[in-house]
């Protein structure tokens, strides 16, 4: 009744602030005591929680259902595991806004959630206070990254980068700007910090992370697409 | 499971094949025999014995004494016929080359000895009935036994080869179950210590040291797991290449943030000790120097073909005079120790410090691919 009475309120508030960020939430976790945490705290956030799953196949078909605006996964959760899900989910509904949130932080799943257009990245064990800055800054469709992420997707351009020159074709470039705001996430430096180093403000850092997270995806789209003719190609030959 | 399957499909072939050679030998000295008629029914029934048995042993629960036994009275009583039958002492019997079916078959069956034992019977028999023959011809019953039971000698070594190929895939089997049960057994346990350290902290001081207990705990299963998954990278990758992604992996903890790519970040064993040792000598640094609440982040990269390693802190910072002065003393610094180390691997540190602002280090490594 309580957490009732206070979305209320804090939904009424965003109202009358005429607020524009996303606000239907979906949470897939397999651990019942989180999906309870997790509602509970954004609720009291101004959030309404239109759907939770606990594994898979439950988040694709709920998903499919309440058509959230933001989502906020775990990755470990039974088949088909998170990274999947949101695969699948980001190509049925590309507007949907994707926070990823791990216990463990394997990193290749990390990796793919984010090719295929997450958002961002938190690990379980931020503090509450962090957590949720991430899903509001999420639902505000900003980027969420931590160091680690940042030193993933800097290895993940320069892979991508060695290949596009092997292949001889044009491969994803970063400036040395994006690169440089990158690295400074990598070595834990907050955006406010990033920015007074670089002179900049804090909204042009938080583009430039944005323009690495699109051109990553839009990157990841072109190798699938090279990769399926290429494919074709060779089935075609034979 | 039936592991000697695919030999008893050849050995039913073979039966048959026999079978037909035998049918061939009969008809061409049919003029020769005794009794024409006799031996062209007998011949038959060669012919038809060995399909039965051919198609009666490609099922295992078929194989047994009794069968085998039936098999070998059969081939018996047809060679012993041929004393009637062709009425004069000139090998082969009317089984002729099917006689080494049923030795074969005991061989691929029960190994050598009882090959052995089947072979020396049916040959002994095939002497009896046709005793007198020329002693040209006596050698071929050593070569029929010894090629008969030898088959034994292969099938036992298979049979040895294969139960074990077997053990070890089960025992692998067995492994994988127990490392998918061990990811989610550690996958639950990372993420209750998440929530202790989540919650931990609003329960005031007591709560506060169990949500850096259980952070401690948390960093140190995450490492160990992505050290130890059955395919993950492992930090030895062969004799000569480290993976440098996992030693660096092992510097994280609560107060240190360590950032890799994906993948493995392959270098040579030596370099990749000495490059760590160095990120080992500047975190320990961080320890002592930077205060008790500093926080250190690690980033290893790769870009072409250097290898860079940054490591930040937001710590109490320093005086960069201070290092220097220090050194003209005579004092040999951290700073000395690591520059040393980086200058010996044929690469370069750059350090920055101001007071208040930390300290970073930024390490630039040659590495041949």
């Amino acid at each position: 009744m309580r957490a009732l009475s206070q979305r209320s309120v804090a939904e009424a508030e965003a109202e009358a602030a005429g607020e524009t960020r996303a606000r239907r939430v979906m949470l897939v976790d397999d651990h019942p005591m989180w999906l309870e945490a997790l509602s509970d705290e954004l609720e009291a956030d101004g959030f309404m929680i239109v759907a939770t799953a606990q594994t898979g196949r439950e988040a694709l078909t709920r998903a499919r259902a309440t058509k959230p605006e933001v989502m906020v996964v775990d990755l470990q959760i039974p088949e088909p595991d998170g990274a999947t899900c949101i695969e699948i989910l980001l190509k049925e509904f590309p507007a949907m806004l994707v926070l990823v949130l791990s216990a463990s932080g394997e990193r290749d799943d990390v990796l793919r959630a984010i090719k295929a257009g997450a958002k961002g990245y938190l690990l379980k064990s931020a503090p509450p206070e962090e957590l949720l800055e991430g899903v509001r800054r999420t639902a505000e469709g900003d980027a969420v990254f931590t160091p680690g992420l940042a030193g993933l997707v800097l290895g993940e351009f320069r892979r991508m980068v060695t290949r596009a020159e092997a292949h001889n074709d044009m491969g994803p470039a970063l400036t040395s700007r994006e690169i440089e705001v990158l690295r400074l996430v990598a070595k834990g430096l907050a955006y406010r910090e990033i920015a007074d180093r670089l002179v900049v403000s804090h909204r042009t850092v938080q583009n430039h992370v944005q323009n690495v997270l699109r051109k990553l995806q839009l990157h990841n789209r072109v190798e699938l697409a090279l990769y399926a003719i290429e494919q074709g190609y060779h089935e075609a030959e034979e | 499971m039936d592991l000697l399957a695919p030999l008893f499909r050849v050995y039913a072939a073979l039966r048959v094949l026999l079978a037909v050679a035998t049918v061939g030998l009969n008809l061409t000295r049919l003029a020769t025999v005794a009794r024409p008629g006799w031996m062209v029914g007998l011949t038959v029934v060669v012919l038809v014995w060995a399909i039965v048995g051919a198609v009666v042993l490609l099922r295992p629960s078929h194989r047994r004494t009794s069968t085998f036994a039936v098999d070998l009275g059969m081939t018996v009583v047809l060679a012993l016929s041929s004393v009637w039958v062709i009425g004069y002492a000139a090998p082969p019997t009317v089984v002729a080359f099917s006689a080494a079916a049923t030795p074969v078959g005991v061989s691929l069956w029960r190994g050598w000895r009882w090959g052995l034992g089947a072979s020396l019977c049916v040959g002994l028999v095939g002497a009896i009935a046709t005793w007198g023959s020329a002693p040209s011809t006596w050698p071929r019953l050593l070569v029929f036994v010894g090629a008969c039971s030898s088959v034994g000698l292969v099938t036992s070594q298979l049979r040895q080869t294969l139960s074990e190929r077997e053990q070890m895939y089960a025992v692998a089997a067995a492994m994988g179950e127990r490392q998918r049960l061990a990811r989610v057994v550690h996958d639950g346990v990372l993420q209750v210590l998440a929530m202790v350290e989540r919650e931990g902290r609003s329960l005031g001081p007591r709560g506060t040291w169990l949500a850096h207990q259980a952070h401690q705990q948390e960093v140190a299963l995450r490492t160990l797991l992505q050290d130890t998954s059955i395919d993950g990278p492992h930090d030895i990758v062969d004799e000569t290449h480290a993976n440098l992604s996992v030693l660096l992996d092992r510097h994280a903890s609560v107060n240190v943030t360590v950032s890799t790519p994906a993948g493995a970040v392959l270098v040579e064993t030596q370099r990749a000790r000495e490059i760590d040792a160095a990120v080992s000598e500047a975190l320990t640094n961080v320890a002592r120097h930077a205060g008790p609440s500093a926080q250190a982040w690690v980033l290893l990269e790769r870009e072409g073909g250097d290898i860079l390693v940054s490591i930040r802190d937001n710590g109490v910072g320093a005086d960069p005079q201070a290092f220097d002065e220090a050194v003209s003393r005579g004092r040999m610094g951290t700073r000395q120790s690591i520059l040393g180390r980086l200058r010996d691997l044929g690469g370069s540190a750059t350090m920055h410090t101001a007071p208040g602002r930390g300290v970073e280090w930024e390490f630039r490594v040659p590495v041949e691919e």
